[in-house]
Parts: C-alpha cells; sequence; structure tokens
C-alpha cells in the first residue's frame, strides 16, 4: 500500500484515538454519500508523545506530565472545540485519561474494508462515540473482535491479521506517512494535495467535483445534524 | 457582541481578514478589535539527524505554511512569509489608539507584514503606517498602550485565547474563520434575541 496513491478519488488517514477524527468522521461520510464515491479510508495511528509530550490523568486529574503550559493551553482549546462539535453531532465526547494504542483498532479499519467494506460505517459508529464515552477498551482483541461483529464484519481471522498481514500493512503504512509530509488526521490526499484538517471538506468537494467556480475557504459546516 | 483577537503577523489573521470583514458586513456587526501577541515560529530547518518529534514539529510547520499560501493564492492575496516572524508589539499597541475604526490601519499593517515584511515593532514603520491611513503619530501614547497590551494579553489568555484570529461571542471562544459557519449562527441567534426583545 504506497500512503500517497490508490484507486479511489480520495484518501483519508483517520485514528480512533484521535477526538478531531472522530468529529470529522460524520461530515466525511455525509461528503462520501453525496458524491456517490467511495474514499480510501486508512489508519494513522499517532505518536502524540512524539509532538505534545505525554500526561496521564487519575480520576481526571493529572498525575504525570512532561507537556509545557503552552502545550495544554493549545491542547485545552483543542479538546473544548472538539467536545462542542461533537455535541452539535449528538456525541459525548469525553477527555482521555492516557494515550492509547490504537493500532488494533485502526487495523480494523483495514480488515473492514478488505472484507466488508460497505459496513465501514457501522464499525465507526460501533467504535468511535463509545471510546470517547470512555467505555471500550481499544487495547483489548476481544474488545474489537467484538465491535466487528456488532457492525456486522465477521472478526474471524482478525487477531491473526493483526498480529501478522494486517500488522505489516499498518507498520509499513505508518513508516511512509512522516517522509511524505502526512503528519496529523484527519488527513485528506486527493488530486497530489495533502490536506490535515476536516477544515477543508469544502475545498476537497470543490477538487472532486470538477475545480467549478471560485475555491471556496475552510469551514467547519454545520447542518441541523451536524 | 462581537469581540475579535487579532495579531499582525499571523498568517491564520492574514487570511481571515477579508473574509470577517465580509462576515461583519453580512450582519451589519461592529466588532471590537482587541490586539493580542499570537506565538509564531519559524519553520524549523531540516536537520541532517532529527529526532522523531524534531521531523514531526518540522513536516507539520511546512505543512501549515503550504496550506497558508495555497489558500492566499485562491484567495488572491499576495504572501510572504518573512524568515523569522517579527513582533508585533508596537503595531498592536496602535491599534489601542484607534478604538472606532481601525480598519485602515489593519489593512495597511497587515499589507506592511505580509508583503514588504516590514518591522511593526519599529517605531518608524509604525509610525508611518499611521500617517499612511491620516493619524497624526504623535498623538499614540504607545508606552501606555504597551502597557496595556500586557493586561490585555494575560486577559485574553486567562479567558481561553491562545491564538489568532479569535472570536469571542456569547461566551465561546472560536480559534480561526473556520468556525464562521457556527459564528454566523451565533449572530443570527442574537440578533433574533434582541430583535424579539425590541418587539
Amino acid at each position: 500500500m504506497k500512503a500517497l496513491e490508490s484507486e479511489e478519488q480520495l484518501i483519508v488517514y483517520v485514528d480512533i484515538k484521535s477526538p478531531y477524527a472522530f468529529v470529522a468522521i460524520r461530515p466525511t461520510l455525509e461528503l462520501e454519500a453525496s458524491l456517490g464515491i467511495r474514499f480510501d479510508w486508512r489508519p494513522l495511528t499517532l505518536d502524540i508523545p512524539s509532538y505534545l509530550g505525554s500526561a496521564k490523568k487519575v480520576d481526571g486529574k493529572v498525575v504525570e506530565s512532561t507537556r509545557s503550559e503552552v502545550q495544554w493551553r493549545f491542547l485545552k482549546y483543542g479538546y473544548r472545540d472538539a467536545r462542542r462539535y461533537a455535541e452539535r453531532q449528538g456525541y459525548i465526547l469525553k477527555g482521555t485519561e492516557k494515550i492509547w494504542d490504537s493500532s488494533i483498532a485502526n487495523i480494523g479499519i483495514l480488515w473492514v474494508v478488505r472484507n466488508n467494506r460497505d459496513l465501514l460505517k457501522n464499525y465507526f459508529e460501533v467504535v468511535y462515540p463509545p471510546f470517547w464515552r470512555r467505555e471500550l477498551d481499544i487495547e483489548d482483541f476481544q474488545v474489537v473482535e467484538n465491535c466487528l461483529e456488532l457492525a456486522g464484519v465477521d472478526s474471524k481471522g482478525f487477531r491473526d491479521f493483526c498480529q501478522h498481514e494486517g500488522r505489516k500493512i499498518h507498520d509499513n503504512l505508518q513508516a511512509q506517512l512522516h517522509p511524505l509530509g502526512i503528519f496529523g488526521v484527519p488527513t485528506y490526499v486527493v488530486r497530489g494535495k495533502i490536506l490535515f484538517g476536516r477544515e477543508h471538506l469544502p475545498l476537497v468537494r470543490w477538487l472532486l467535483t470538477g475545480s467549478r467556480g471560485q475555491a471556496p475557504d475552510i469551514a467547519y459546516e454545520i447542518s441541523d445534524s451536524v | 457582541m462581537l469581540k475579535i483577537y487579532l495579531d499582525f503577523k499571523s498568517p491564520m489573521f492574514y487570511l481571515a481578514y477579508k473574509p470577517t470583514l465580509a462576515m461583519i458586513e453580512r450582519h451589519q456587526m461592529v466588532p471590537e478589535w482587541i490586539p493580542f501577541r499570537s506565538i509564531q515560529e519559524p519553520v524549523p530547518l531540516r536537520l541532517a539527524e532529527e529526532t522523531k518529534t524534531q521531523t514531526h514539529l518540522r513536516i507539520r510547520a511546512e505543512a501549515r505554511l503550504k496550506t497558508h499560501l495555497m489558500y492566499a493564492e485562491y484567495q488572491k492575496l499576495p504572501m510572504k512569509f518573512p524568515p523569522v516572524p517579527g513582533e508585533t508589539d508596537l503595531a498592536l499597541a496602535a491599534l489601542l489608539h484607534l478604538q472606532t475604526d481601525p480598519g485602515n490601519f489593519i489593512q495597511a499593517a497587515l499589507e506592511a507584514y505580509w508583503i514588504k515584511n516590514a518591522d511593526l515593532n519599529s517605531f518608524e514603520v509604525v509610525s508611518s503606517i499611521l500617517s499612511d491611513v491620516g493619524i497624526d503619530p504623535a498623538q499614540c501614547d504607545f508606552a501606555t498602550y504597551l502597557t496595556e497590551l500586557e493586561a490585555i494579553q494575560k486577559d485574553a489568555w486567562d479567558g481561553g485565547v491562545v491564538d489568532a484570529p479569535a472570536y469571542v461571542i456569547g461566551g465561546q471562544v472560536f480559534i480561526g474563520r473556520e468556525h464562521f459557519p457556527w459564528i454566523e449562527s451565533l449572530i443570527v441567534a442574537q440578533k433574533r434575541v434582541a430583535s424579539s426583545l425590541s418587539g
């Protein structure tokens, strides 16, 4: 799998443990449906401590942290912002209490895309919202297998895939991303452009529909449902 | 009531300025323009040997710059990043002198920084800009305004403003023009309430 190449017109990189990817899922799925085309959804498993420092919370209180005051301020704003957009979508977004290893759940994306592409929306729906309500241990194989089954996807063979072929695809993909300038989620790769953040969805739409007229500006579009 | 926190050296604010004017024109608003010292870092140079953190921060900064330039091109807005972000305290202080109608000064200061990479912390440069927009710089008490800027900065920071532009409306802080759809929905809601109260 080559990080910038796809048979589809758009590649979307997401990570289950990212609140920003969480609030991007629905508008991106809606764009996909509205255009009547398929996007190529892929995992990008963030190494958060490498750029945001690390922190651990117990009972809502930070007990360990390598983050600076400025980093905390930006992070708090970012979470507050993601939370209000999640609430607009009817979701709850609780602050995370640790930095999760989301690779198993992310490899789940590869599994669903390979075996039941039409059920990817279901998979996102059974993983993202409960994870962000702090109801899901995405580091537990059994939990992710249960999610697959709940989404209507056969989980038989997933553990083996996750430990071997899927892990290899995932790890090879992650190794390509930084050198190509892909570092965060959601990232959209379209018409040779790499766009980080769901604020670029209006531009993504414009690029996928013929680039007619003036290019739109960035926007977090809202509707009655979002 | 809409408060807009701005910094001339913020590329996000430069790209947001015209769309912001269009938004306030659409809703016939008179916002409060408030100076805010944002944190802008130069794009890190690529090192022969980088840690994962250094690589991440460098490619993030490179991508951000490239994205700003892309939207500037779409907006047909000239934009030249200075090699190192300059300080803008004096120009921000001057803004406090122009409470009623700072539009011409903001436009001129933005062009000075983003087209000519002028030093907006230079007394000569800022005075020249003030003169060009019809304001006598001798009337501008920079020392007092710089002190006031520190207090404004602390209040803004404590109030959750971490970058520019920041739009504060209905008790909420929105950083960036990508929030215009939500901001405008709040403006419309506020006007509806005001209209119903006035009968």
